[in-house]
């Protein structure tokens, strides 16, 4: 099956993002990644012959772009969303020395 | 007198803070982004508008903008006022971690007259009665199943056949029930049973104490019959009569029924839904199969994807949603839960919607040996050889059970808000965890999001639930909107019957 090769601007993704997108794909598709100056080089090759390759780099690019904004907002927000777990799961642990 | 411009009283624009939240682009319409809060509000609204809320650019007179601060998405400038009723929200949200464990899955007997090919557990010939639990157990299990501070305990009896063992069901009842009388807690009793054979002194028994009575139909009786044999081949006719005589007893309502999915059953939708009208039942589950003990051995032959299943359920759900609207109320439970998600801002602790788990955190099963487990699933790779996951036994306190190593490796999988593909999912404020499944699946009790069954089937329902809902007619939408605030009722009673 055809593996194809997409290259991602480094200097407007990081390297994370382009992790946390991958990840996504790894269900359908070996991935790899690397990091060739300018740019992120990933490859994909589907792991059956069933997995949709439909503009598949135009959909890569998207994902990415998409994480892209979620790592602006958890930078935004990350402090606050775990200062709320933490102060809404505060009322589920046990007293005391943990004994119910 | 001269009034100012509208402009004049409305305050500072582009001040607002983000608060924390996620999106998805929609599947039937990547122009759009569903957007969740960290309590689980949401909103659809297209990609530029978020776009343009990211960058701070969205107008703070907007009516989108109004409608993201009703969600808890945005806030005004930041202040702890502002905060608090997400806060509030959360912790509703999140209000089955309050108490510990309500439901308490007893295994009476692991004795069984049928051989279904999809049996999760290890079930047992009739004449074995050393997979019966021995009554020696009883004071330990109602001592252990009291330690639990939940105001509210759900005792629910399955086996195999619970009723092949029914000395035990009653036996242990009555202890409970006397106990409780200084304990004051709300009992519920729920027993899954095939109710073949079900004897007038049984149901008595059970009207006397208010039992639930649950039980598999899997439609039609050529299917129900394949999928259930029994040496006398007439699972179905045996089924139906004991229904009948349930509902002679203790009324119509007393029963509620599971459908197990098979290859076979998703080639009937429109078959087994009629069969639940026929029988005059007002709740169908469409439950597929599970990956643990005779079902994985026969997965080659009575097996499917879950994309399969999806596919099924979209035509099932049709065709539940056209039976109400010809007038025929029935609701399909698994929606209902994911529809109380969406559509309310309660929580009702269903095992797999749950975040911290529901294994161990809101369901305990005892097994007929006196071993303890945190979820049947648990158990049930138990015994299938794998037992990393058994809490203990009766004799040691819920403390050792709660501190156990099996504890804390469920834990490491238990918090869907912490788990990679999971964090930043726009549906993980709705969703929940399920470490034992993924470690069943796929050997590790974090699990790959994106080969993951549970996540496929999750996001798929979610997705279909909502493109159905914004599809729908007025009519169709006040049929699902019904089953969103029915179903609190109904969580505690979606176990499996084998």
């Amino acid at each position: 099956m055809d593996s194809i090769e997409l290259e991602l601007d480094a200097q407007f993704f990081d390297a994370d993002v382009i992790a946390r997108t991958a990840y996504r794909y790894s269900g359908d598709f070996y991935v790899l990644v690397r990091s060739a100056s300018p740019n992120h080089v990933v490859t994909l090759r589907p792991r059956t012959p069933e997995v949709d390759m439909a503009d598949l780099a135009a959909r890569f690019q998207t994902d990415a772009c998409d994480d892209r904004l979620r790592a602006h907002v958890a930078l935004q927000t990350g402090d606050l969303q775990r200062l709320l777990m933490r102060a809404a799961l505060e009322s589920a642990e046990p007293k005391g020395d943990g004994r119910l | 007198m001269k009034f100012q411009p509208a402009s004049a009283f409305v305050g500072a624009p582009s001040s607002y803070q983000l608060l924390p939240l996620r999106f998805r682009r929609l599947p039937w319409d990547s122009a759009r982004v569903f957007v969740s809060s960290a309590a689980g509000d949401w909103l659809t609204c297209r990609h530029e508008e978020l776009m343009s809320l990211l960058k701070g650019e969205l107008p703070i007179d907007s009516a989108l903008m109004q409608d993201l601060q009703a969600r808890h998405i945005v806030a005004g400038p930041l202040d702890s006022l502002t905060l608090a009723p997400l806060l509030s929200q959360l912790r509703t949200r999140k209000g089955y971690l309050d108490g510990g464990p309500a439901l308490h899955i007893v295994v009476v007997s692991l004795r069984c007259h049928h051989s279904c090919s999809y049996c999760q557990v290890s079930r047992q010939d009739t004449l074995q009665r050393q997979f019966d639990m021995r009554e020696a157990l009883n004071a330990k299990l109602v001592e252990r199943l009291f330690q639990w501070p939940s105001p509210t305990l759900t005792i629910e009896f399955q086996g195999g056949e619970p009723l092949l063992h029914f000395e035990q069901v009653k036996a242990l009842t009555e202890l409970i029930q006397s106990r409780n009388r200084t304990e004051g807690r709300a009992l519920r009793f729920v027993i899954a049973s095939t109710l073949h054979g079900v004897t007038d002194a049984q149901l008595d028994f059970f009207g006397q104490h208010r039992f639930e009575l649950s039980t598999s139909l899997d439609g039609p009786a050529w299917l129900h019959n394949a999928n259930r044999p029994m040496p006398s081949r007439d699972s179905y006719e045996r089924t139906i009569a004991g229904i009948g005589r349930a509902r002679q007893v203790l009324g119509h309502d007393s029963v509620s029924a599971l459908t197990t999915l098979t290859a076979k059953s998703l080639t009937a939708p429109e078959a087994i839904i009629e069969e639940y009208r026929l029988q005059g039942f007002h709740s169908i589950s469409l439950r597929p199969l599970s990956p643990y003990g005779f079902a994985r051995k026969t997965a080659h032959r009575i097996g499917y994807t879950t994309r399969d299943f999806l596919v099924f359920y979209r035509k099932a759900l049709d065709a539940i949603i056209q039976l109400n609207a010809d007038g025929y109320a029935l609701e399909e439970t698994h929606a209902s839960l994911l529809l109380t998600q969406l559509l309310t801002p309660f929580s009702h602790g269903y095992v797999d919607l749950r975040s911290p788990m529901g294994a161990g955190v809101g369901t305990v099963v005892y097994d007929y040996d006196g071993r303890v487990y945190p979820s049947d699933e648990a158990r049930m790779l138990a015994a299938q050889g794998e037992d990393r996951f058994c809490l203990g036994t009766l004799d040691q306190s819920v403390h050792e059970w709660l501190t156990s190593p099996a504890m804390q490796e469920l834990q490491a999988g238990g918090v869907a808000e912490a788990l990679p593909g999971c964090s930043d999912c726009a549906y993980v404020p709705l969703c929940g965890s399920d470490p034992v499944d993924h470690f069943a699946r796929q050997g590790d009790v974090i699990g790959h999001r994106p080969s993951s069954d549970f996540c496929t089937k999750q996001m798929g329902l979610f997705d279909l639930l909502l493109e159905r809902m914004e599809q729908s007619s007025s009519t169709e939408r006040r049929i699902l909107e019904g089953w969103a605030i029915g179903a609190r009722q109904i969580a505690p009673i979606l176990e499996p019957v084998h």
